[in-house]
């Protein structure tokens, strides 16, 4: 008898979970390449000429003096705004998880929308709010003198703007690590005689050492990866970063410059590295505890509601209504530099921009179908994905949990020189060459929106109970058909909340498209670079105001269906 | 980690596995349902061996049912739909599914609940769900993982009743995992105690309670007092007499028990009592405190012959007066138990006495 059960038994053994290793296999090979592939080939380019180790042109690269400037205006810009945002991002933070401020909700939706703006028409509006011939400053008597020098083509400027545009990453990441601070110990500082204030300061903030220092590496890296501003006020302002440098060696030289630019991405590869290591280093070693569930501190702000109030609004006023005042007046104008009136006003480059440009139009069709394939392509990944990293241990989970790390390292201009040396040359085998084409920006948008679109999902793991998994698994249900009729429906909210942030991140997406869109292939986000560059300000205006126009659509729809989705994930949640 | 653990379960049979967090006693759940292999040895269900040197049956194919602690329902489905799940998966046409679904429902009283979902219903409820997802599967083994820790306590004697029906109506084999033994000793029909990745003892309540095996067990299940015996002397079968202290005591002991030099004799607080100072073989002790419980007193006291070790005994409040902290006394023993175990071997009496502070509630999770 037992012969053949014996056998029956082995062979289920060996069968044991083979769906589910096949599909940790092929994913773990998908993710290598995704996130390994670009950074090997940027290293074998950077390191190695047709002779062996590239020692003189490294030497004579790294000896040229726009090298050394444009490596030290990133490292300048990125700290400084950093500083800046933590200041303006820490007390946002404190306000809103201490404090009775009313109107919270609505507070933390114009916080964060900035962010959810891309860059290149967040900078537009500021150049021409701030423009010497600005139509809001004028209509306030603050212009500046009609010839002088535009006052954010400096690196003050890209200081100021990165800092203002990445305060809302630093409140975010703060936010939730504010949250899980015991009401206890701050309750035991008020027992002992500390006011609201300083328990605040003695007490909270230094518990949340942590989150701030995660914070602050979030911003940094957000900085020095931040092409748009880099772009639209750096090149202009003649204040090179390593960023726009690589962007206008390729672009201007050509494949010639590609192996120098790829040594200058594995630098801004390091750097981003480097914070993040920093940053976890640093938090390790502080002693955080965190307790879920409980009440938080409240701080009734009394006779200072006032103050904070208008502080907040003020704010709110001057970082987003009035470049976003100024982005709607010039778009509304037939030429840039008319201030609005009831002549002046028309309509025409909205029509502009909707309807008689072939060229806008073919770019939002690319733009849509590669954004909606990526989101599919990328939920499919990170449903599977987020399965293994919470939920499996063993060698190749390991394998999977380095390459999600790498893959959010790189920044998307340095993702955008690997995928050019990658594809410059057909494919070897099937003698196809996808440079040029769309199909490259797939690619880039899959491995660059690899990372945001895991998040989401790793945390809406986080909240399901294995045992559900665990229920249906002795009910006799196979892996496969547990991920479909389990495990999707559970995680679904979230990969709906990682679906949303990938769209509006890639529907605008500028860094890789810059630099690998060609003639036959072009998508949406660079579109206002070159409107601006061409001189129709006030067309690149209309687009960047029906790209605001669009994201706030999806944040309002999104915010109306918020409660079905987990709790905060969205950003723009308070 | 589990340990040399040999446990043979009976078909039909109720058993309770009890003992402290962190004991092992979930791990062996997790390796009787398949989600963690042993190392080594085997594991049967029925005549089939599911896990052994080179093999391992997984969970889906092994057929046993779990009742979790958090009940585990699936909440994007109904009440009926989670019931008929493991039905689906198994390819049950569609009548035999609904009619199966309907019996388990009606045997727990949950009919009218059938299209529901698990989020409308209460916490006695959802348990009763889980349980009949267990029925309708007609699974022969359910593990059930301390099914009673995530209810109110007026709730648990009736799901203690619900419990012994699904055992009754069912026929199924059923491990009771739980920490609590009052629980075990009311449900089970053996209770397995287990500590450090081992199995104590396995026996039923009754057996338990009056002739634990070792020391652990003996201090563990019903705050069992240890008293070192010294010169022990069968007397006839069962029946042995000791000097305990210094005061000459009859204990019951196993058949086969031979005579030896020392050993260790357990009571429980309520078999000791006070004796009046003339009465022969009394043991004199010191109050040195006594706390009301609430119709009883407990008190806490030093034997004078080894003023080292401290034992709490429990006096009913029967009105009259008793003696004050400070005051000697003199205590007697109705029924004490020679250990099978622990013969002749040195044992600190002086640890196991004491009462220890169990309350470890974890405020802080670390990260």
């Amino acid at each position: 008898m037992p012969a053949q059960r014996h056998r029956e038994v082995a062979l289920s053994v060996f069968s044991r979970f083979t769906g589910q290793n096949a599909v940790l296999v092929l994913l773990t090979l998908l993710v290598g390449t995704i996130a390994v592939a670009p950074l090997g080939r940027l290293a074998l380019s950077a390191l190695f000429d047709g002779d062996g180790f590239a020692v003189e042109r490294l030497t004579k690269l790294f000896s040229r003096p726009q090298t050394s400037a444009a490596l030290v205006n990133t490292l300048i810009i990125a700290t400084l705004s950093t500083i800046a945002s933590l200041v303006i991002g820490v007390v946002f933070a404190v306000v809103m998880v201490f404090t009775d401020l009313k109107h919270k909700s609505a507070l933390v939706f114009a916080f964060v929308l900035p962010l959810m703006i891309p860059p290149q028409v967040t900078a537009m509006a500021w150049i021409q709010a701030f423009s010497p011939s600005s139509p809001v400053l004028g209509m306030l008597g603050m212009a500046m003198e009609p010839g002088s020098r535009h006052p954010l083509y400096s690196m003050t400027g890209m200081v100021l703007l990165l800092g203002v545009y990445n305060a809302p990453l630093v409140y975010l990441s703060l936010q939730a690590s504010l949250r899980r601070l015991p009401l206890n110990l701050a309750e035991a500082a008020r027992a002992a005689g500390a006011s609201p204030a300083r328990t605040v300061f003695t007490v909270l903030l230094p518990l949340a050492r942590g989150g701030i220092l995660a914070a602050a590496s979030l911003s940094f890296v957000s900085a020095i990866g931040n092409f748009g501003i880099q772009a639209m006020l750096g090149i202009p302002g003649r204040v090179p970063t390593l960023m726009t440098q690589i962007y206008q060696q390729v672009n201007n030289i050509g494949p010639s410059a590609l192996p120098n630019m790829a040594m200058l991405s594995i630098v801004l590869v390091a750097l981003t590295v480097t914070a993040v290591l920093m940053a976890n280093w640093a938090a390790s070693r502080a002693d955080t505890r965190i307790d879920l569930g409980t009440n938080r501190l409240t701080v009734a702000l009394g006779v200072y509601t006032w103050p904070v109030m208008s502080l907040l609004w003020g704010y709110m006023i001057v970082s987003l209504l009035l470049p976003l005042s100024a982005l709607v007046q010039t778009s509304l104008v037939p030429a840039f530099g008319l201030s609005l009136s009831a002549e002046t006003f028309t309509l025409k480059n909205y029509t502009a921009a909707l309807f008689n440009q072939p060229i806008l139009r073919d770019a939002l069709k690319t733009s849509l179908w590669l954004t909606s394939v990526s989101v599919v392509i990328l939920t499919v990944i990170a449903v599977l994905l987020g399965y293994f990293l919470t939920w499996r241990k063993g060698p190749l989970v390991r394998v999977l949990q380095f390459c999600t790390d790498a893959a959010y390292a790189l920044p998307g201009v340095s993702l955008g020189v690997a995928l050019i040396l990658i594809f410059l040359r057909p494919l070897p085998i099937f003698d196809v060459s996808l440079y040029g084409t769309a199909w490259i920006i797939l690619i880039a948008y899959v491995a660059g929106f690899f990372a945001l679109a895991l998040r989401p999902v790793l945390s809406g793991y986080q909240q399901i109970d294995r045992n559900l998994e665990e229920a249906a698994q002795v009910a006799g249900a196979s892996w496969g058909r547990r991920m479909v009729e389990i495990i999707f429906p559970l995680v679904a909210p979230a990969a709906t909340a990682s679906a949303i942030l990938v769209f509006m991140s890639a529907i605008n997406e500028i860094q890789t498209s810059i630099m690998l869109i060609s003639s036959s292939a072009r998508t949406l986000g660079p579109m206002i670079i070159f409107l601006e560059d061409g001189g129709a300000s006030t067309l690149a205006a209309a687009v960047g105001c029906l790209m605001v126009l669009g994201i706030l659509a999806i944040m309002l729809i999104t915010s109306m269906f918020s409660r079905y989705l987990p709790e905060r994930v969205l950003p723009w949640q308070f | 980690m589990l340990q040399n653990i040999n446990l043979k379960i009976n078909s039909g049979e109720f058993l309770a596995v009890l003992g402290p967090s962190g004991c092992g006693k979930t791990t062996l759940l997790r390796v009787l349902a398949g989600f963690e292999a042993p190392s080594a040895g085997e594991v049967q269900l029925g005549d089939q061996t599911v896990a052994a040197h080179g093999l391992m049956v997984p969970p889906e194919k092994r057929g046993v049912g779990i009742v979790f602690q958090n009940y585990a329902l699936w909440p994007h489905m109904s009440v009926a739909e989670n019931v008929g799940y493991a039905l689906k998966v198994a390819r049950l046409p569609r009548p035999i599914r609904e009619e199966r679904v309907g019996e388990a429902l009606a045997t727990v009283d949950l009919a009218a609940f059938a299209e529901r979902r698990p989020a409308d219903l209460s916490g006695g409820q959802r348990q009763r769900v889980a349980l009949a997802r267990c029925l309708a599967a007609r699974n022969n083994l359910v593990l059930l993982d301390e099914p009673l820790a995530n209810l109110d306590v007026h709730l648990r004697a009736t799901m203690e009743e619900e419990f012994r029906r699904f055992h009754r109506e069912s026929g199924a084999t059923l491990v009771y995992i739980t920490h609590d033994q009052s629980e075990a000793m009311a449900l089970a029909d053996r209770v397995a105690v287990m500590d450090k990745g081992r199995i104590l003892q396995c026996a039923s309540p009754r057996q338990l309670y009056r002739e634990p095996a070792s020391a652990t067990v003996a201090s563990f299940i019903g705050d069992g007092l240890l008293f070192p015996v010294e010169n022990v002397r069968p007397e006839h079968a069962g029946r042995v007499r000791a000097t305990l202290l210094g005061v000459e005591v009859a204990l019951r002991a196993e058949a086969a028990q031979g005579p030896v030099p020392m050993a260790i004799a357990t009571c429980h607080p309520s078999n000791l009592r006070l004796s009046g100072p003339n009465e022969a073989n009394g043991l004199d002790v010191v109050i040195t405190s006594r706390v009301y419980r609430g119709g009883r007193w407990s008190f806490e006291i030093r034997p004078h012959a080894d003023p080292s070790l401290t034992y709490t005994i429990d006096l009913p409040d029967h009105g009259g007066s008793l003696p004050q902290p400070g005051e000697d006394a003199r205590v007697a023993f109705d029924d004490l138990w020679l250990l099978p175990e622990g013969q002749g071997t040195q044992f600190d009496f002086t640890k196991t006495n004491q009462s220890s502070p169990t309350d470890q509630k974890k405020v802080f999770q670390c990260v």
